[in-house]
């Protein structure tokens, strides 16, 4: 099913073509969640919520961009929304889930080794979830879902010029905060 | 180069993005500077972190979960919908009470507006013949047969 046939599919009301739709895209949205959230229920939750709005505002996409822009957009400005309604940014929680290994693949290497690359794992995330706003998202569709600044631009409707700036100042901001806590370690060791 | 000056050159160093000159000196100091070199690794070791980190697997009933939030959401606003409703639906139920109502106890004018006051009047009457209601009519026959009582 091409992706024309898809979207008016959906707005003809035909349940085959958004349940096309959801199995094409569900585990790019789930991930892309996952990233900002650092949960994997509030972000099965969220990916619904991306989904639900899809079926509802099919009609107003005008096959300008690619549906899977279209998908990476909603699901970046759901994922800020809800962070910012929910106030969850007490990363020190999500440690529990990290050690729980829920998001992380293990590695053959041992117990000491484990345990230092999910710290720095979580100090990561911290940092990143310590940025503004656009540049998490911009930082975190380059660092996670390995996206060209091309492709950036389209899903945050700013130039590419611009979102080389909010990369490098990310990187900057990522940069001083590891370096900040590592640097509190180093004078513990 | 001092440190501070170093660690802004970190990233640079790791992405291999930096200047020649600028790397030269970076390397150089990283190799006399051991708090330099920890951070330098722990910052290498971090940023590296972000391709190593696994995709979420998506619950394999997603969909049928999906599909169950919408409908929920849809049920609810059809519900919200008659609940709005419903004082209309109350104040129409009331106002067709009230015209029943008046309707019943117009008798035949408010039925029908064209009949005369005479015509009800007989219908009236006539009723009452009918059911031996008219008092005028059960006092004659009193009379009467009081009447034939005294003639006895």
């Amino acid at each position: 099913m091409q992706e024309k046939e898809i979207i008016d599919g959906i707005i003809a009301g035909n349940e085959a073509a958004f349940r096309e739709l959801v199995h094409r895209h569900q585990s790019m949205v789930v991930n892309v969640c996952h990233q900002f959230l650092q949960d994997p229920e509030d972000a099965h939750d969220v990916a619904q919520e991306v989904f639900i709005e899809v079926f509802r505002s099919a009609s107003r996409f005008r096959h300008q961009s690619k549906i899977s822009t279209w998908l990476y957009r909603i699901a970046v400005n759901r994922s800020l929304n809800y962070l910012r309604k929910k106030k969850r940014h007490d990363w020190i929680e999500r440690l529990d889930d990290l050690i729980a290994m829920k998001s992380f693949a293990p590695l053959e290497k041992s117990p000491e080794e484990n345990r230092e690359q999910m710290e720095s794992l979580q100090v990561l995330h911290q940092a990143i979830g310590s940025l503004p706003e656009k540049q998490r998202a911009a930082i975190t569709l380059s660092f996670f879902e390995e996206l060209s600044y091309k492709e950036i631009a389209d899903i945050l409707k700013i130039t590419v010029s611009n979102v080389g700036v909010l990369i490098n100042r990310a990187k900057k901001g990522v940069q001083e905060k590891v370096l900040r806590y590592y640097g509190k370690h180093y004078r513990a060791l | 180069m001092k440190c501070k000056q170093i660690h802004r050159q970190l990233t640079g160093n790791i992405e291999k993005t930096l200047d020649p000159v600028i790397e030269k000196k970076v390397t150089e100091h990283l190799s006399t500077c051991s708090k330099c070199f920890f951070l330098y690794e722990r910052l290498g070791e971090t940023l590296s972190m972000a391709g190593k980190q696994s995709r979420l697997s998506v619950d394999p009933f997603f969909y049928t979960r999906l599909m169950a939030r919408m409908e929920n959401e849809q049920a609810p606003v059809a519900r919200k919908r008659i609940i709005s409703l419903q004082p209309v639906f109350m104040s129409f139920l009331i106002l067709l009470s009230v015209a029943f109502g008046i309707a019943l106890g117009g008798g035949t004018n408010l039925l029908n507006p064209t009949s005369s006051s005479q015509v009800r009047l007989e219908n009236i009457q006539s009723y009452s013949k009918q059911l031996g209601f008219n008092e005028m009519d059960q006092e004659y026959l009193e009379q009467t047969l009081l009447l034939n009582n005294d003639k006895e």
